[in-house]
């Protein structure tokens, strides 16, 4: 694959998600709709899927021709639903109960991947289900420079473990949504320092979280509904299809990874603010990141998950029939 | 002399056997049409070669080495075979670990959700002596095509019991037709992949493993 490609397969789908994210984010008028504001990173993210998917293989069938065709099918699921999660964002937690329920249950159900028996899809809907919890209740405390480079981190050593798996449209489908994430990032760094103003009590700072700084920007619920149900989406499709040396452990530790940004906002924790705590809360997800990738290229860690190892013994088998 | 009638009947068994089976085997060896024998595939001794363009560049070859079935044939080629094979998605070889790996992937072959990939044949008509163009289905990725390929036999050996018989196919197959689309929009990898099939069947009773 030439680097040219490579860059339109990542390119072209960063780039919608930029077209998606920057006005959503960045221009007053529009940045007042909590809907558009709080679901763009989520649509944004969930756009970049699937036409990094439909670059790579086109389009998704339904029903799917290869199992694994769910992943873009859930995920126009996800752009959908994003501005109504965005739309119901403060609405308590009854729903944030609701959304994470129900996000869980449905991804857990319609996500049959190779080898995920009962148990793996329970295992999927909960991870899902968790993973909202913990970033819907960060994304009302935490500023959405720190989450969006988190998951930046996320998306890129997922792309890396899906590189090592031998899943070559799964690599650039996670290299896309960490380029997008990476524009997030930038984009809610603009919006902090530059940005304009957002009164609080406007929809997009409720009441309750009038500690955030009036220019700073949160993912919102719908971001945090698209993060929480993307990223254990692609970890496990890359786990059912992985024909490399990449464990469960790997995946897990990655896939988990945004989960740490909820230690951070602990009590004691929370109002530490600044630009070495941002470093820390960072730090904390990058920290199962770096194990991660640690463990698999000093080759610790568990045993490969793929059938197909042990090519020596395959090959004396074979030679030994001749 | 006294013949025991024990000893008696074993001799007559014993030359019933013997004479039916010279008859069973001269009848077999004068008839004018023989029948059809089912000949098990040899996995040690036939293979799947597959060869497809790469980067607009080089013709890339790999083989299967795990081929399994049967084919039904009549060793005087009086009758076309009839192939039933089938081929393990995992055997996939091209000489590189890391390759083969990205070959059972999704973007490929999908072993993890396809582990097999299979030929039924359902027609055939002569092309030339021991020259057959068969058609049959080959299923891939779980989807079935029609196919029609050009098959030799290159050889057929044995006594009465047993016979090891041979053959080659070739045919090409448009890999889009079966959901594999990686690298044809782009023209990074080929869209026609052109097989060679060898095999080797033995007839007669099972062989043990």
């Amino acid at each position: 694959m030439s680097f040219g490609q490579i860059l339109f397969a990542i390119g072209l789908p960063a780039m919608v998600g930029a077209i998606l994210i920057v006005p959503a984010w960045l221009v007053p008028r529009i940045r007042r709709l909590s809907g558009l504001t709080g679901s763009a990173l989520g649509v944004a993210l969930g756009m970049a899927l699937v036409v990094a998917f439909m670059a790579e293989a086109g389009i998704p069938s339904l029903p799917p021709d290869q199992k694994w065709h769910m992943l873009p099918i859930l995920t126009c699921g996800i752009v959908i639903l994003c501005p109504v999660v965005a739309i119901v964002d403060g609405s308590g937690e009854m729903g944030r109960w609701l959304i994470s329920i129900a996000s869980g249950g449905i991804i857990g159900w319609f996500a049959v991947f190779p080898g995920l028996d009962l148990l793996g899809q329970i295992l999927l809907g909960v991870w899902v289900g968790i993973s909202f919890m913990v970033i819907s209740w960060v994304s009302h405390r935490r500023r959405g420079v720190t989450v969006t480079l988190s998951i930046t981190l996320v998306f890129a050593a997922l792309s890396i473990l899906c590189m090592q798996a031998h899943f070559i449209t799964l690599t650039l489908i996670a290299g896309a949504l960490s380029a997008t994430s990476g524009i997030g990032f930038v984009t809610a760094f603009i919006s902090e320092r530059w940005g304009p103003e957002v009164p609080v009590g406007s929809p997009v700072f409720p009441e309750d979280e009038s500690e955030l700084p009036s220019r700073s920007l949160a993912i919102g619920w719908g971001g945090a509904f698209a993060v929480a149900s993307i990223i254990p989406l692609v970890a496990f499709c890359g786990w059912a299809y992985n024909v490399g040396d990449v464990t469960w452990l790997h995946w897990g530790l990655v896939a988990g990874a945004p989960l740490m940004l909820g230690i951070g906002e602990l009590p004691g924790l929370h109002h530490r603010e600044g630009f070495w705590w941002f470093l820390v809360r960072v730090g904390l997800v990058a920290l199962p990141i770096v194990l991660a990738l640690t463990l698999f290229f000093t080759g610790a860690g568990l045993g490969a998950d793929s059938d197909t190892g042990g090519d020596g013994i395959d090959y004396m088998h074979y030679m030994d029939q001749s | 002399m006294r013949i025991h009638i024990g000893h008696l009947a074993g001799v007559v068994l014993l030359v019933g056997v013997l004479v039916s089976g010279l008859a069973a085997a001269f009848s077999q060896s004068t008839s004018t049409q023989a029948d059809a024998e089912v000949f098990r595939i040899d996995p040690v001794h036939s293979m799947v070669l597959f060869r497809v363009h790469h980067q607009g560049a080089g013709q890339f070859w790999g083989r299967f080495n795990d081929v399994n079935g049967t084919v039904l044939y009549p060793r005087d080629d009086s009758a076309a075979p009839k192939f039933d094979i089938e081929v393990a998605v995992a055997s996939v070889d091209t000489g590189t670990t890391k390759l083969d790996r990205t070959l059972m992937s999704p973007d490929f072959f999908n072993g993890k959700e396809h582990p097999t990939m299979s030929f039924k044949s359902n027609s055939a008509e002569r092309a030339g002596e021991r020259v057959w163009k068969v058609n049959g289905d080959l299923m891939m990725l779980g989807k079935n095509k029609p196919v029609t390929a050009m098959v030799e036999v290159t050889g057929v050996r044995g006594n009465p019991v047993v016979a090891k018989a041979g053959w080659e196919a070739l045919f090409t197959i448009k890999r889009s037709d079966f959901g594999m689309d990686w690298g044809v929009e782009n023209q990074s990898l080929g869209d026609e992949v052109r097989l060679v099939i060898g095999l080797e069947g033995e007839s007669g009773p099972p062989v043990k493993d």
